[in-house]
C-alpha cells in the first residue's frame, strides 16, 4: 500500500506538473476582462496601416459582402455631372471621396499655412438658431464652407491659417511649445456674413463607431452629471439634436460637439456637405439656395443602397486591440491616468445594449475610453460657435481606442478638433476648463511619470 | 520502488514535453537562425523591394517626363509611341508596387493623388477650354479626379485609343507635360520617403522595427503588415477591378481602357505580390520565402504555386480585357479563381503562421 500511495502522489503531482507547466502568468484583471479586447468580440489584433479597416471579425456571410460593398464606394471617387459613373460631385464640396478625408479610416490633418484643405473642413453659423435649435446657417454659405467646386463654379471661400506659439511649464521647470491656429477666409464668393462663427474640424477616425451607436441612451444618461452633483469638478451633459430620419430630437454621440445622432445622419451629412451628393436621407443640395446650385433635380444622387452599404460599412469597422497592458511603464501610466482622473471623461469600459437586429454589436464589454458627453474644455479651446446645447467651449469626449496607431495608420499625430496639438502630451496640455484639476496633476509629475502616462495612452 | 524508478522518469518526460512548441522543421535549408532571416527579410525588402521599386518608378518617370516634352517638340507617330510606351513602363513599376501600399504612399495620399479612376473628361475637357497656364503647381492644386496617370492615359490615347499625332491641340499636350511633371515630383518624393540618406525615411521604420524609435511596435508588426498588403491587392484586382466591370458587363467600369493596359496591371499588380514574398526585384535578397520554406514547406510549395498559377491565368485571355468580359468569361472567371486561391493560402494560412512564429 505504500508504494501505491507513491504512485498515486506522483501521478497526481504529474498532472498538477504538467497542467501548470503551460500555464502562463495570471496577465489580466480579476475582472474576467481582457482589457486588450478593446472592442470585445469586434475587436483586431492588428497594429499596421490596416488597424482602424477591418471589418468586425464575427461578420460573415451576406452582412460581410455588403460591408464590402459599402466600401468599395467609401474609395469611390465622384465627378461632375453628366458621367457615366460616380456623377454627381458638388457642385461645391470640401473632398470628391470619403476616403479622402478619412485616409485608412484614419484621423486628418490640419493645413500648415495656404495649402488647400485636404481632411478638415469648416463649420459655419450666424447667431441665432434654425428651426430644430440647430446653428444658423451663413446666409449664401449655409452650415458649411466649401471650399472647392467643380469647374467653372466659384467655391465659396478659401482659408488660410498661421500659427501662435506659447509656452507650458510643468512644475519641474520643463517646459513645451504650444501652437494655437489664427484662422482666416480668402477669396469668398460673398462677403463674409454679419456675425460669422465658425468652427475647424479635422476628419475623426471612424473604428468602432457602430458599437458606439449601441451604448444606450440611459447607459449615456446614467455618464451625464450637468450641476457636477458629485463636486468632482467635470460635470459632463448629452447635447439633444435633430434626427431628420426620425424627425425627433435624440441625443447626439458623433461629431466633435455630438451634433449627429446616428451614423445614418452622420454619414448621410458628409455626403451632402463634404461632397455634394444627395441622398434619401438628406434630399435637397448643400448649394441649394445660392447662385452654384446646380437645378439638375437629379435628387438623390446617391442610390440608397450604395448608401445604406457605406453607412453598413463605417458601422462594422473592428476596432484594433490594445498593446503592451502587461508593460511595467504603461501599467504606471494606467494608474495615473485614473489618478489624474482622466478616466473621469475617457470612461475605460462601457457595456452595449442588447440588440437582436446587430447581433455583432450587441452586449459587448468594450473599452472606448469616452462618455459621449460633453465637456467644457476652457476658453483656449472654445470655437464660440454654439452648437444645440454646446457652447462654443463645450466638447464631446473623443474615444480614445486605436489612438496610439494614429501615426502607423495616417503617417501624423495632430490631435484635437482642429488638428493643433502635434502630439499627444500637447493634446492632454491643452485641455482645461472641467480638466483643470487633471492637468494640475498631470503638471506636477515628474518626466518618468509623465513618458509612463503617454506610454499608457500609446497603449490604446 | 521498481515501479517508482518507471514513473519518476515519465513524470520528468511529461514536464518537459508538455510545453514542447509544435516543430514542422524537417527540412532546413539554412544555417541561418529564424532571428537572422527575419533581419535581413527586413533589411532587403526596404531596400531591394521598396526603395528599388520606388528608384525605379522614378527613373522612368523621368524617362516619361522627357518623352511627353519630346511629343511636345516633334508631333510624329513615333514621339508618340515613345510617349505611350513611357507611360505604359512606368505604369508597370507602379502596379507592382501597390503590393505594398502602405507607409508614404498611403499616408501622405500619393496613391489617390496619382491613381484616381474615373477621369472627369466633361470637367478635364472644359478646363482645356479655358486660359488657365498649365503648370506643375497648377495640376497639383486640381481634385485628383484631373491628375495622374489616368488622365494622362486619356489625353495619350484618346477615348477610342487610336489617336493621331496630329489630333492633339497643344492645350492638351500642355496638360500632358503638366501631368507627368507632377507625377514626377511625386515620384521622386515617394523614393526619398524610404531613401535611407534621407532623414525620416520608412525604411529606418521597418528595419528598426521593435526599437522605440520605429512606429512598429516589433518586427512580427511589418510582417503581418507586409502579409495584408499582398492579401489586400489579390483581394483588390480579383474582387474589385476584375469583378466589377466582369459583373456588370460594363467596360466602362474598367481602370485603365483607353491604352487597353488592364491586363498588364492586374498582373503586374500579382508580380509585385511575388516580388514581396520571394524578396527580389532586380536583386535576389532575403523574402518571406526564406522564413517559410525553413519553418514550413508545404506551406512555401503551397504559395509558391498559388502563385504562379494566379499569373499564368492571365495567359488565357487572349483579348482586351473590356472585350474579355463579354467573349472570354471562363477565362477572367478563372483569373479571378486563381487569385482568390493565392489570397486565401494568404490570409488563412501564411498570415496566421507569421502571427505565431516571427518572433521580436
Amino acid at each position: 500500500m505504500k508504494n501505491l500511495y507513491i504512485v498515486c502522489l506522483l501521478f497526481f503531482s504529474s498532472i498538477i506538473m504538467f497542467i501548470s507547466a503551460c500555464r502562463k502568468a495570471d496577465d489580466f484583471d480579476e475582472s474576467m476582462m481582457d482589457e486588450r479586447l478593446s472592442g470585445g468580440s469586434q475587436t483586431v489584433f492588428s497594429e499596421g496601416v490596416g488597424a482602424f479597416s477591418a471589418a468586425f471579425p464575427t461578420l460573415s456571410g451576406d452582412r460581410l459582402d455588403f460591408h464590402d460593398l459599402g466600401d468599395a464606394h467609401f474609395e469611390a471617387t465622384f465627378i461632375s455631372s453628366p458621367s457615366p459613373q460616380f456623377q454627381g460631385l458638388g457642385s461645391i464640396y470640401n473632398s470628391n471621396s470619403c476616403v479622402n478625408c478619412h485616409i485608412n479610416d484614419g484621423r486628418g490633418k490640419p493645413i500648415l499655412g495656404n495649402e488647400a484643405l485636404s481632411s478638415m473642413l469648416f463649420r459655419v453659423s450666424v447667431p441665432g438658431v434654425g428651426d430644430h435649435g440647430e446653428p444658423l446657417g451663413a446666409p449664401g454659405f449655409g452650415g458649411q464652407l466649401q471650399d472647392k467646386a467643380i469647374f467653372g463654379i466659384q467655391p465659396e471661400a478659401g482659408v488660410q491659417v498661421t500659427w501662435n506659439e506659447s509656452w507650458f511649464y510643468f512644475d519641474n521647470g520643463d517646459s513645451v511649445s504650444l501652437r494655437s491656429p489664427n484662422w482666416s477666409f480668402v477669396n469668398s464668393y460673398l462677403p463674409l456674413s454679419a456675425g460669422w462663427m465658425y468652427s475647424a474640424r479635422v476628419s475623426p477616425p471612424l473604428h468602432g463607431l457602430g458599437l458606439l451607436e449601441e451604448i444606450d441612451e440611459n447607459t449615456l444618461k446614467s455618464f451625464a452629471d450637468e450641476n457636477d452633483d458629485d463636486g468632482d469638478g467635470i460635470s459632463g451633459k448629452s447635447n439633444l439634436v435633430w434626427d431628420e430620419k426620425s424627425k425627433k430630437m435624440m441625443i447626439g454621440r458623433f461629431g466633435w460637439k455630438c451634433e449627429a445622432p446616428t451614423l445614418d445622419q452622420q454619414v448621410a451629412g458628409a455626403y451632402n456637405e463634404d461632397m455634394g451628393i444627395t441622398s434619401y436621407i438628406l434630399k435637397r443640395e448643400s448649394s441649394y439656395g445660392q447662385i452654384q446650385y446646380d437645378q439638375l433635380g437629379d435628387e438623390p444622387e446617391v442610390p440608397d443602397s450604395i448608401i445604406n452599404a457605406v453607412i453598413f460599412y463605417v458601422r462594422t469597422l473592428a476596432v484594433p486591440a490594445r498593446r503592451k497592458v502587461t508593460d511595467a511603464m504603461v501599467k504606471r501610466g494606467k494608474a495615473l491616468f485614473t489618478q489624474a482622473n482622466c478616466s473621469g471623461c475617457h470612461l475605460p469600459t462601457i457595456r452595449t445594449r442588447t440588440h437582436v437586429a446587430f447581433p455583432e454589436a450587441s452586449n459587448q464589454i468594450i473599452h472606448p475610453y469616452t462618455d459621449l458627453l460633453l465637456h467644457d474644455m476652457g476658453t483656449r479651446l472654445s470655437d464660440n460657435r454654439p452648437t444645440y446645447t454646446a457652447s462654443g467651449s463645450e466638447w464631446r469626449t473623443p474615444p480614445l481606442w486605436g489612438i496610439g496607431l494614429t501615426q502607423i495608420v495616417n503617417g501624423h499625430n495632430f490631435y484635437l478638433h482642429d488638428g493643433r496639438a502635434r502630439n499627444l502630451m500637447e493634446a492632454i496640455l491643452w485641455h482645461d476648463g472641467e480638466a483643470k484639476n487633471s492637468i494640475d496633476f498631470v503638471k506636477a509629475l515628474s518626466t518618468s511619470d509623465r513618458n509612463a502616462l503617454l506610454a499608457f495612452v500609446k497603449s490604446l | 520502488m521498481k515501479n517508482l524508478k518507471v514513473i519518476i522518469p515519465i513524470c520528468c518526460l511529461v514536464f518537459i514535453t508538455s510545453c514542447e512548441k509544435d516543430n514542422d522543421d524537417n527540412n532546413s535549408t539554412t544555417s541561418l537562425s529564424n532571428e537572422q532571416i527575419q533581419n535581413n527579410i527586413l533589411q532587403d525588402f526596404s531596400q531591394h523591394i521598396a526603395l528599388a521599386t520606388y528608384q525605379e518608378m522614378e527613373n522612368k518617370m523621368n524617362s516619361f517626363y522627357s518623352a511627353c516634352l519630346s511629343f511636345d517638340g516633334t508631333q510624329n507617330q513615333t514621339n508618340l509611341d515613345n510617349a505611350r510606351n513611357a507611360w505604359k513602363d512606368v505604369r508597370g513599376t507602379w502596379e507592382q508596387s501597390e503590393a505594398f501600399l502602405f507607409g508614404p504612399v498611403s499616408t501622405n495620399n500619393i496613391d489617390p493623388s496619382t491613381d484616381t479612376w474615373p477621369v472627369d473628361y466633361a470637367s478635364l475637357d472644359s478646363l482645356l477650354a479655358t486660359g488657365n497656364a498649365f503648370t506643375q503647381s497648377f495640376v497639383n492644386s486640381l481634385g485628383d479626379e484631373l491628375k495622374g496617370y489616368h488622365p494622362a492615359e486619356y489625353l495619350l490615347w484618346g477615348t477610342n485609343g487610336n489617336k493621331a499625332p496630329g489630333a492633339f491641340t497643344s492645350r492638351e499636350r500642355e496638360y500632358l507635360i503638366a501631368l507627368s511633371a507632377d507625377l514626377q515630383i511625386k515620384a521622386t518624393s515617394l523614393r526619398a520617403s524610404w531613401d535611407p540618406s534621407v532623414v525620416d525615411n520608412y525604411s529606418e521604420q521597418i528595419v528598426e522595427a521593435g526599437n522605440v524609435n520605429s512606429i512598429y511596435p516589433s518586427q512580427k508588426a511589418v510582417f503581418e503588415e507586409l502579409v495584408n498588403a499582398m492579401i489586400g491587392i489579390c483581394d483588390e484586382v480579383a474582387n474589385g477591378k476584375i469583378y466589377d466591370p466582369f459583373t456588370a458587363l460594363d467596360p466602362s467600369l474598367e481602370e485603365s481602357p483607353f491604352s487597353q493596359n488592364s491586363l498588364i496591371d492586374f498582373k503586374n499588380n500579382i508580380q509585385g505580390v511575388k516580388n514581396v514574398y520571394f524578396g527580389k526585384y532586380n536583386v535576389d535578397g532575403s523574402g518571406l520565402n526564406d522564413f517559410i520554406s525553413k519553418n514550413n514547406l508545404a506551406l512555401h510549395n503551397s504559395i509558391s504555386t498559388d502563385i504562379e498559377n494566379a499569373l499564368n491565368s492571365f495567359n488565357g485571355i487572349t483579348v482586351p480585357f473590356g472585350q474579355a468580359i463579354s467573349s472570354q468569361p471562363t477565362q477572367v472567371q478563372n483569373v479571378i479563381n486563381q487569385i482568390n486561391t493565392l489570397k486565401s493560402t494568404l490570409e488563412l494560412e501564411l498570415l496566421p503562421f507569421i502571427q505565431q512564429n516571427i518572433t521580436n
